[in-house]
């Protein structure tokens, strides 16, 4: 199937006071129609900036300064990094063909006007039809989401509506004009797992009615093998590691994939097997480790290799790229077997 | 767990060691260096007490010694070059007194047939150095303690300005220093109680707040100085403007440290110490004032210009120091008379170092501000 | 399992908030933070303490070490001979021995230190409060706790600056051994902290308990975390405790409706087993106003008339099992954990 959005290479800086950030170093993924793509990665490895940087509103002092990110519309396909930033054309497509919700909802809506309006106001802009159908619409999108009593919550304010609530009324914003590819940046991080729960059957249900395609952030591997197709592994700025969701789960290449499953405590496991722990620290984007960047953590680090070279994709199969020397047939002699064993 | 790696992240040198092991006046001081206006301002701030705190060496003359046939003279520049050479030290002009043909006033031009040779470190006026040591070393003066040498020029009774402008820093610069001062020992105590404690005491201190800054400022400054009885001496009267400028000041400072105090008592690392069995007073001063003692500095070291600014305006109003105290306002007093701006300009100069000031202490407070939160 | 002697009893404790309006301070009605939570904990237990957010799972354990003064209810210290003081009502200059046998572990690794002070002087302070050591004893008992919470003592001149979240969350636990507590309050010791540091933590305050055989009350909204490290949980819901029993029968064999919910609404870590969730209808009730009643009625599907009206009682439903529901036991809450078809 031909892909909805292609990204390549992207690489986006912040030129800070301390120094510069390469907050995006390399990714590229793909993601096709009514898929749904998980970025999963810990705090600060730049799964945002990521994600702004294809609706282009990356937040200064940040700048792509490299990469492609085509988006395929109407047989049509577009390089959504050579718009200009505020231009029409990027605005067109923000909103109406590619929408997103993020962690903060209270930040998305303005404080000062009721949620009906400003659902309304979004449906009107892109759409183009008058007061009394884009109401209609709003209704019907919020009943969708399974607002309770939409009548009711459209006249009221941002504030007077639960953190559950308003990433719905926040969801239903996104969707009022039926968005090919919904960039959902950790959409129920802030919640409880209850609200969480809801929240996820929602995009669930709804991807299916309108097959749409997701690209889902996250920090949560949890919530990535019960809701991802293919999942991208983010470390420091780059991918280390793409696969379907199953391989990721069953058969993780890359150290780091491995160490973080291990890592992390399950339900059920009890109290009888030890967590394995991934030493040290993630480090400062300011100091990045030379070479592969996760050697000073890594268990299989290869001296003389993993600090000096950054590794390259491989590719395992077709389907499943990793990052990491190990998999490089270039340095295969070199490799002590030992190292895939951990 | 920590293996050894050849990492570069293990590897810390000296200097980030350094950077580690920072206190927070270090960090302050680090961030505060980078600011280059305020790093200036500095400097010249420092060179204006180092000259204040000196003045008697710094002035050229006893800023009280009256040289009535002198009066009125405009200032004489230092020469460095001139037909004869290079002068260094440099030398000045003297004057020859003339008389206006048609108001027949009689004033002073710098003329170049008078010359008189400065030197550095010549005996002088006696003065006393920090109030108690005997001296007449002056930083710079002419061969001739007599011969006129009125850099900045002479106001009516033929007082040099300049040794007058360099004793009222001594006067101006300080008044502000001691309000503020005033004030955070005020403030701290006052909205400490209010903001720990809490109920009735907290309530009252606040109405009183709120009273005091319901009052305009400039009439209420008015009233207390008119209030003052006139026959203090120099000494009660500074002290007694300094408590009238610093009598708003703490309400302010009240008011952030009781905000302070209210948002710290919830602070997970003042539970922390709770749990740990810190005695309550160990916790208000080693850990609550320690952690916006910063900002209040940066706060008050804006709010010092407006007190200065303060004393001027009172003295300007002949409602703060008066003569025979010299200050930067007491010297301005002599130029409300539009007509004697006109002929002695130089009797403005004053100004000057009130605006370096008022500048430098913005730059300076603008700069403690940024790095006042090194945690941010 | 434990048997053990209890080390802390809490018995109907309450912990109401006033609101307040308008410039008089006029008390417009409370907000029920903690309503009558009962729990023990043995000597050298783990027990967990999970809910959702603002169930009011901090209040209980900043009632514990007094940074509030209940509103009713027992908190009953023990000591060796079995004698008790109530926490909750001796006046605060007569808490000062007590304070050292309990101990916090706060959830933000960096509010919880104080930036101003060295690791040497945050780990020594509760030292000196007690007049424990000083001087030379006193840095080598510092760079003893560094070493055990895994830090390297010769960092003790360091600031907190210096220090990753992580590594930060171990000078916060060293400061908590320094009084060699007989309980650690652990609130949230993990939730603020990169995924990937997490498994350290939660390893190393599992090492120190099998070594020293502290007692926890491990506060969580983490399920997983809580099976890891607890021997018994309490699920909390509104100021209320709704459940309690062992961590390995909790979440095989729960007895309360929200219990059962909130543990089907967790993922599971397995793209095989794709369970669709059933949510729990609406929200989670708001403390200053709740239902009448059973405080889950409205989200339960169990709920009945009387569940409208009666407050359900905590009662046993098994040998160490306690259940707050009309009808504990009796329900068939098995639909709600069951694993969905793969997808
Ligand atoms: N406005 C900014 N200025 C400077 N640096 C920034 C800015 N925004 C992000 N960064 C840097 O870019 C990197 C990636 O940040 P990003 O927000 O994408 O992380 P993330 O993966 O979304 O993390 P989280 O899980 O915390 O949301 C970080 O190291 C951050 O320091
Ligand atoms: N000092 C206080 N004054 C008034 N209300 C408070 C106070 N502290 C807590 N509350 C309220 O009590 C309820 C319980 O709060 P608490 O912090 O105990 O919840 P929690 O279970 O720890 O939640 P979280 O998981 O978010 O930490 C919340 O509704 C909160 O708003
Ligand atoms: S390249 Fe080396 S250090 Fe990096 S993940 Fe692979 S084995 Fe580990
Ligand atoms: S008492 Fe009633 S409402 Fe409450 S949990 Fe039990 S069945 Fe549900
Ligand atoms: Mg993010
Ligand atoms: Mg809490």
């Amino acid at each position: 199937m031909e892909p909805l959005l292609e990204v390549k290479h992207l690489k986006v800086h912040f030129a800070t006071d301390e120094g510069l950030i390469e907050a995006v170093r390399d990714v590229s993924f793909e993601i096709k129609r009514g898929e749904t793509v998980a970025i999963v990665g810990e705090s600060g490895c730049g799964k945002s900036v990521m994600a702004r940087a294809i609706l282009r509103i990356v937040p200064s002092p940040g700048r792509i300064v490299e990469g492609r990110v085509n988006f395929h519309r109407g047989g049509r396909n577009i390089d959504l990094t050579a718009l200009e930033e505020k231009g029409p054309e990027i605005r067109a497509i923000r909103g109406a063909d590619i929408a997103m919700i993020f962690q903060e909802p209270m930040a998305t809506f303005s404080p000062v006007h009721t949620i009906g309006n400003q659902i309304n106001e979004a449906i009107i802009l892109h759409q183009g039809i008058d007061q009394a159908g884009a109401t209609a619409q709003t209704l019907d999108i919020l009943n969708r989401v399974g607002m309770p009593r939409p009548s009711r919550i459209i006249h009221r304010y941002p504030h007077q509506l639960s953190g559950g609530m308003l990433q719905r009324a926040m969801i239903a914003m996104a969707l009022s004009c039926r968005p090919q590819l919904l960039i959902a940046d950790e959409p129920t991080t802030a919640l409880d797992v209850t609200t969480q729960a809801q929240i996820l059957r929602l995009l669930f249900d709804l991807q299916r009615e309108l097959n749409m395609a997701i690209l889902f952030i996250t920090h949560d591997l949890s919530v990535v093998s019960q809701f991802a197709d293919r999942v991208e592994v983010m470390y420091l700025g780059e991918v280390v590691e793409s696969t379907d969701v199953i391989t990721l789960f069953e058969d993780p290449k890359h150290p780091y994939t491995k160490a973080l499953l291990n890592s992390i405590p399950q339900t059920g496991a009890g109290r009888g097997q030890r967590l394995q722990s991934i030493a040290g620290a993630i480090p400062n984007p300011l100091h990045r480790p030379s070479g592969c960047l996760f050697h000073p953590r890594c268990d299989s680090f290869q001296p003389g290799i993993c600090d000096q070279v950054s590794p390259k994709e491989i590719n395992i199969d077709s389907d499943h790229r990793a990052r990491c020397i190990l998999y490089d047939q270039q340095y295969s002699d070199k490799v002590s077997s030992a190292a895939f064993d951990r | 767990m920590l293996r050894s790696r050849p990492a570069s992240q293990e590897a810390l040198n000296k200097a980030d060691e350094r950077q580690l092991t920072a206190s927070q006046w270090q960090l302050i001081w680090w961030r505060f260096r980078k600011h280059r206006a305020a790093m200036i301002s500095l400097a010249v701030l420092l060179l204006f007490y180092f000259v204040a705190l000196f003045a008697g060496f710094f002035a050229p003359r006893d800023p009280a010694r009256v040289d009535a046939q002198f009066a009125q003279a405009p200032p004489q520049p230092l020469v460095f070059i001139d037909e004869t050479g290079f002068h260094f030290p440099p030398i000045v002009y003297g004057y020859v007194g003339e008389r206006d043909p048609k108001t027949l006033r009689k004033f002073y031009r710098v003329s170049a047939d008078d010359r008189h040779q400065l030197r550095f470190f010549v005996r002088g006026d006696p003065y006393l150095i920090l109030g108690f040591i005997e001296s007449d070393i002056h930083f710079i003066g002419a061969d001739d303690p007599d011969s006129p040498l009125f850099l900045l020029g002479t106001d009516l009774l033929g007082r040099d300005m300049l040794s007058r402008v360099i004793y009222g820093g001594q006067v101006s610069l300080t008044v502000g220093l001691v309000g503020v001062f005033l004030s955070l020992i005020l403030g701290i105590l006052l909205g400490g109680v209010s903001g720990y404690y809490g109920g009735w005491l907290d309530v009252a201190i606040q109405r009183l707040i709120e009273v005091l800054r319901s009052i305009p400022t400039i009439p209420l400054w008015l009233t207390l100085s008119a209030a003052l009885p006139r026959n203090l001496t120099q000494l009660q009267m500074y002290f007694g403007i300094t408590i009238i400028l610093s009598f708003i000041g703490w309400t302010e400072v009240a008011r952030v440290v009781r905000g302070k105090f209210m948002s710290l008592r919830n602070e997970d690392f003042i539970l922390a110490a709770r749990t740990i069995g810190t005695p309550r007073f160990r916790i208000i001063y080693r850990h609550m004032v320690p952690s916006f003692i910063s900002h209040l500095i940066a706060a008050l070291t804006l709010a010092l210009p407006i007190m200065i600014l303060s004393e001027t305006a009172l003295s300007f109003l002949g409602l703060g120091l008066r003569p025979p105290t010299i200050s930067w306002g007491t010297l301005l007093d002599g130029t409300q008379n539009l007509n004697a701006i006109a002929l002695t300009p130089w009797l403005l100069l004053p100004v000057v170092p009130i605006i370096i000031t008022v500048l430098a202490f913005n730059f300076v407070g603008d700069g403690l501000r940024d790095a006042a939160d090194p945690y941010a | 399992m434990s048997a053990t002697k209890p080390l802390l009893e809490i018995k109907n404790l309450k912990m109401h908030f006033p609101i307040k309006r308008g410039i008089m301070g006029r008390t417009v009605g409370h907000v029920k933070a903690v309503d009558d939570v009962s729990l023990t904990i043995g000597e050298g237990e783990v027990v967990g303490l999970v809910g959702e957010s603002g169930c009011g799972k901090s209040t209980v354990s900043r009632c514990i070490v007094r940074a509030y003064k209940p509103t009713a209810g027992q908190i009953l210290l023990y000591d060796a001979h079995g004698q008790a003081v109530d926490l909750a009502s001796i006046p605060e200059p007569d808490l000062q021995p007590y304070r050292r046998d309990i101990q916090m572990i706060f959830q933000d690794p960096f509010s919880s230190l104080n930036p101003r002070m060295t690791l040497r002087q945050i780990i020594g302070e509760p030292m000196r409060n007690y007049k424990i050591c000083r001087g030379k004893e006193l840095e080598d008992r510092v760079a003893y706790l560094l070493e055990s919470v895994g830090l390297r003592p010769e960092h003790m001149s360091r600031y907190p600056h210096a220090f990753s979240g992580g590594q930060r969350q171990r000078i916060g636990i060293a400061r908590a051994l320094a009084l060699n507590p007989r309980l650690i309050i652990c609130d949230e010791p993990v939730s603020a902290l990169d995924v990937s540091v997490q498994a350290q933590i939660l390893n190393l305050l599992r090492d120190l308990q099998a070594e020293f055989r502290y007692s926890y009350l491990f506060i969580a909204h983490d399920l997983s975390v809580v099976d890891y490290i607890c021997e018994r949980v309490a699920v909390m819901y509104v100021g209320k405790i709704v459940e309690t029993a062992d961590t390995a029968t909790i979440f095989t064999d729960p007895h309360h409706p929200y219990t059962a919910a909130l543990r089907s609404a967790i993922p599971r870590l397995n793209p095989r087993l794709r369970q669709l969730p059933v949510p729990l209808e609406g929200d989670v009730a708001d403390p200053a106003n709740t239902p009448s009643g059973c405080v889950f009625h409205p989200r339960c599907r169990f709920a009945e008339d009387r569940c409208r009206q009666d407050t359900p009682a905590m009662t046993a439903t098994a040998a160490r099992h306690h259940a707050r529901c009309h009808f504990a036991g009796q329900l068939d809450l098995s639909g709600h954990s069951q694993p969905a078809a793969t997808a």
